[in-house]
């Protein structure tokens, strides 16, 4: 299943920015980044190099984090002591893995952007207990970084403690390592440590990786820029398309059936994940 | 200043950010489109991009010039700025509250961020 490739520059951005514009929709309907989305689908469907498909998602998802991230900043309920804390550990990650990019064979990028997209779909599934109103110890080393807020909520402010410290950070490492190497935000991932391992309640956790994914990608995306791996006529209509769909996305989502559009687009990110994997060693056998 | 102005400070600057990236990135590819409509893309292959478009000066001074893809570019690296001025004024807003260990951390950030212009 793939379109034939543009014939020329002025069709071939129009069906970027169409393609982009589904991404980020779709991306912000289902929770995920624009990213994971639109690298897959330049690949699968345009025959796009891997490597500027990861570029101009790259750039994209900067363009969604920001935006989002402002409207989140207003609300209040991100925490920007945790952001920026554990910004320290995604940006080494990712500079780490956008120098193990530049290294890696497009023919095992690809096969490692399948396992991600896989656990993503996987993580995604995945229902979200949260932690609020729980009685957790107050975690010394989160207590110095003074880590620990309140969550305001209807029923006045819920404070909560954050809890593994470490083990939160060496998560965002591996995060940060992930973003860099494959050109995405791994927001799934940012959210799994803090969710998880942190404790951190749910809300907060989705509003503070939106405002650590931008920083994260911020830090690939020079060696990204170096490398000649971003083509200004490529990511022009990427990063605005998923912006665009990402601004609509927001605004259908209290109109839309959620659920079912997450079941049925998370099984379709594990399918797109598997053809990855095929891809992979299909130009690895070739 | 506190974090909740330094928190509004922020999503104000971050806003009218991505809208100057998201303009000159219209502007150079509308002007990109009326030169190259017809031209064959050529994104299937790669070839790295040219030196112009790799690096920061280089980027902006054939974007002064009116270079089309370069001022497409240039949009890009303001995106790119972007996260990079919002640790910045953190940092700043950490700063002039006193705030030791944050100032710290959001030091700690930007360096990272522009040492990754270099490696």
């Amino acid at each position: 299943m793939c379109f034939k490739y543009g014939v020329n520059e002025l069709s071939f951005d129009l069906a970027m920015f169409a393609t982009a514009i589904g991404a980020g929709l779709l991306g912000s309907l289902i929770g995920l980044g624009g990213g994971i989305i639109i690298t897959p689908a330049l690949v699968l469907f345009f025959h796009v190099d891997i490597r500027y498909a990861m570029g101009a998602a790259l750039a994209s998802v900067i363009a969604t984090s920001s935006g989002a991230a402002a409207a989140y900043l207003r609300d209040g309920v991100s925490n920007m002591r945790i952001g920026l804390f554990l910004s320290i550990a995604t940006t080494m990650g990712a500079v780490g893995g956008a120098l193990m990019m530049k290294e890696t064979n497009p023919a095992v990028l690809s096969l490692i952007f399948g396992f991600a997209l896989l656990v993503t779909a996987g993580l995604s599934l995945r229902k979200n207990k949260d932690s609020v109103g729980l009685e957790l110890p107050i975690d010394p080393v989160a207590a110095k970084l003074r880590l620990d807020d309140a969550l305001p909520t209807s029923a006045g402010p819920q404070s909560y403690h954050v809890q593994h410290v470490g083990w939160g950070f060496l998560v965002m490492v591996v995060a940060g390592m992930l973003s860099g190497l494959l050109g995405i935000g791994s927001g799934a991932f940012k959210v799994l440590g803090m969710d998880q391992i942190m404790r951190i309640p749910f809300k907060v956790t989705t509003t503070t990786s939106n405002f650590m994914i931008g920083v994260t990608a911020a830090a690939s995306i020079g060696i990204y820029l170096k490398n000649g791996y971003l083509d200004p006529v490529l990511v022009f209509p990427v990063a605005l398309g998923v912006l665009v769909g990402a601004f609509f996305g927001a605004r259908l989502l209290p109109v839309v059936p959620v659920a079912l559009l997450k079941f049925i687009f998370l099984a379709a990110i594990a399918v797109i994940g598997i053809q990855m994997i095929l891809r992979g060693f299909n130009i690895a056998a070739a | 200043m506190n974090e909740d102005r330094l928190r509004l400070l922020l999503a104000r600057i971050m806003l009218w950010g991505v809208y100057l990236a998201a303009i000159v990135m219209i502007a150079g590819g509308v002007i990109f489109l009326l030169h190259h409509a017809g031209d064959k893309p050529g994104d299937h292959k790669f070839t790295g991009e040219p030196g112009d478009l790799r690096h920061p000066v280089a980027i902006i001074n054939a974007a002064l010039q009116g270079n089309d893809d370069c001022l497409i570019q240039a949009g890009v690296l303001l995106l790119l700025f972007n996260p990079l001025v919002r640790v910045a004024i953190a940092a700043t807003g950490y700063a002039a509250a006193r705030d030791r260990l944050y100032t710290c951390i959001a030091a700690i950030v930007l360096a990272v961020l522009a040492i990754s212009y270099f490696v």
